[in-house]
């Protein structure tokens, strides 16, 4: 057994890898096993081990959500705020690393980008945390601001409109990780053969016009690879954390998520296989939109993704 | 008045620059220093609040500076028996965190960065599944319960143990040193475990740096798992106690409560707290680490966000 021979001479490397291959059976593929649960009317009681001796139902639970009302709003919810964040998101990050490779003061450049990340290292309660002030009617900066320029007459407790809740989302999310985001993009325009700004040069081209036909054109790619990892990730986008601590029962028709109706589906009213259904549905849509986004990368830049 | 930057012959001539390309110079630096201080300024607001006389920020008109300068915020937040708890368990998951975290990752990353292991497209595949599908909350929850982690402070270390993508990250970094280095020891007689531990993990530390600051990140922020894994209140996290002062849980203040009456029956201090005082110490108190190592670990941060983009 030439297998089994070679296994032992590198017996050491076996034994090597052996804690990640049960820290994976353990922690991502029984979990997977898991998903037996949504197919079951499982007692919450019973541990894992119940979910193999609970009763089959089938799709019962599946055609539950599907006729909950709940799950459009959650589904639309977590759509929308996915796809704001995912498109004004890149365009935000686009735009910054463009702007930034216009500078030309190296420390001036080099202190806009270490201030623009710092948010990327808080955790979405720090930066939750921080929004409820900025935002707050009680000397809040941005009611205060918005009074003064007279646009607004009164204070606005923004974080209680629902129909503000995917702007602020969407701007925190900014704030989060726009610096962050704009590093690859800067890193792919440095790369970007600068013999052809020289011909442009010479050519008289308008710095607009560098931009839009060097600049953008080299980190097609770039843009392409980032966007199609973004959209296999649409749907948790707008994590958990964002809609959980910013949202409230004032927000909730706009504020609720499909994670955050997992949670509620799970630990709230205790309906354990309908979470896990949910979840499972999320999964597999998550994935359908990774495969389709990879085809439509192999049209747009001959090569696919993953 | 266009007077032309270049001759023909390729050869710059430094000229004045046309009025327009200016007023656009201008525009961009104007943009860029705003978004600079959009970055900052909300956490500088925190931090001037945190450090201002309670009753005196009722009166409102604190945006840069504080007017009544003090540190009791903080001091009360510290002194508080379940928010000194939380932050030394913040601080100890993160510490145990990152080193199991980092020797395991990186011992998995060395075994399949060896090419002639016998498993490893089996090792690969095994752990890529995992970086695109997930069982989701009650699948997960239920095997965290049944391996007994709730209540538990592994709970805090054993699921952050490994991560495909960080192994990943670790690998091609390995991929990219010298084979002539581990063969040397090889001939020397070493085993593999000895060329990972006193070879490759010496020459790994710039991925180490940065692989380490992402789990400690990762590690720090984190509050779901003590919010649905744990009840007991000697295991709370500083992430933990924030959010349920977010949610107007009324917990710690009505502790912060009983110690003032505490502090005050014993002839002390007179404490004076609002219920923003106390968030806005928390905040600070949880971003503090960070933004003290931050200018110190921002360039590894970009090394390691390069290494993943290139092989993510």
């Amino acid at each position: 057994m030439g297998t089994l021979k070679k296994a032992w001479r590198q017996r050491m490397l076996v034994l090597m890898i052996i804690p990640v291959i049960v820290w994976t059976a353990i922690f991502s593929y029984a979990p997977l096993a898991g998903w037996l649960v949504a197919f079951k009317e499982y007692q919450p009681s019973k541990g894992f081990a119940g979910i193999f001796s609970a009763p089959f139902v089938g799709l019962k639970f599946f055609r539950e959500f599907f006729t909950d009302k709940q799950f459009y709003q959650t589904l639309r919810n977590t759509v929308a705020m996915g796809g704001l964040v995912i498109v004004i998101g890149t365009f935000a990050a686009i735009a910054f690393a463009l702007l930034l490779n216009e500078v030309k003061c190296q420390w001036f450049k080099k202190i806009v980008q270490s201030f623009s990340y710092l948010p990327r290292f808080l955790s979405w309660v720090v930066v939750a945390s921080v929004f409820y002030l900025v935002l707050s009617t009680d000397g809040g900066i941005v009611n205060e601001i918005l009074t003064r320029l007279k646009l607004i007459k009164a204070p606005v407790a923004w974080l209680t409109q629902g129909k503000s809740f995917w702007s602020i989302i969407t701007i925190a999310d900014i704030w989060k990780n726009m610096g962050w985001n704009a590093i690859i993009y800067i890193a792919a325009i440095s790369g970007v053969d600068t013999a052809l700004y020289e011909a442009a040069e010479v050519d008289g081209i308008t710095r607009w016009g560098k931009i839009w036909h060097i600049t953008l054109p080299g980190i097609r790619s770039t843009i392409v690879i980032l966007f199609v990892l973004a959209v296999g990730n649409l749907l948790n986008a707008s994590g958990f954390d964002q809609s959980f601590l910013m949202g409230n029962p004032m927000t909730m028709a706009y504020s609720d998520n499909l994670a955050v109706y997992v949670y509620r589906n799970a630990f709230v009213m205790g309906r354990y296989s309908m979470s896990a259904s949910i979840s499972m549905i999320n999964s597999v849509i998550s994935l359908l939109l990774l495969a389709g986004a990879n085809k439509l990368s192999s049209l747009a830049i001959d090569e696919k993704v993953i | 008045m266009a007077i032309p930057a270049i001759t023909k012959g390729g050869l710059i001539i430094k000229t004045k620059r046309k009025p327009s390309e200016i007023a656009a110079d201008v525009a961009i630096y104007a943009i860029l220093a705003t978004i600079g201080l959009l970055a900052l300024y909300p956490l500088w607001n925190v931090a001037v609040l945190a450090l201002n006389d309670p009753l005196d920020t009722l009166r409102g008109g604190i945006y840069l500076w504080p007017r009544m300068f003090t540190l009791n915020n903080l001091s009360l937040i510290l002194r508080q028996e379940q928010l000194a708890t939380a932050f030394k368990n913040s601080v100890l998951r993160t510490g145990i965190g990152v080193a199991s975290a980092l020797f395991f990752n990186t011992m998995a990353a060395y075994v399949i960065s060896r090419k002639d292991f016998i498993f490893r497209k089996a090792a690969q595949r095994l752990l890529a599944v995992t970086m695109y599908v997930n069982g989701g909350l009650i699948p997960y929850y239920l095997v965290v319960k049944s391996v007994g982690l709730r209540n538990n402070f592994l709970v805090y270390i054993l699921p952050m143990m490994f991560n495909a993508f960080y192994i990943l990250i670790i690998r091609s970094f390995m991929d990219e040193l010298p084979d002539s280095l581990t063969e040397a020891a090889r001939i020397d007689g070493a085993g593999d475990f000895t060329v990972y531990w006193k070879v490759v993990l010496p020459l790994s530390a710039p991925v180490l740096a940065t692989i380490g600051l992402f789990i400690a990140v990762d590690q720090w922020s984190q509050w779901f798992d003590s919010f649905v894994f744990t009840t007991d209140k000697s295991l709370t996290t500083l992430q933990y106690e924030l959010v349920k002062v977010l949610n107007q849980s009324t917990s710690s203040v009505s502790d912060i409560n009983s110690l003032r009456q505490r502090l005050q029956s014993g002839g002390q201090i007179n404490i004076v707290y609002t219920p923003q005082s106390i968030r806005m110490a928390i905040t600070i108190i949880s971003t503090i680490p960070i933004v003290l190592v931050y200018p110190f670990i921002q360039k590894y941060f970009i090394k390691g966000v390069m290494i993943g983009a290139v092989k993510g």
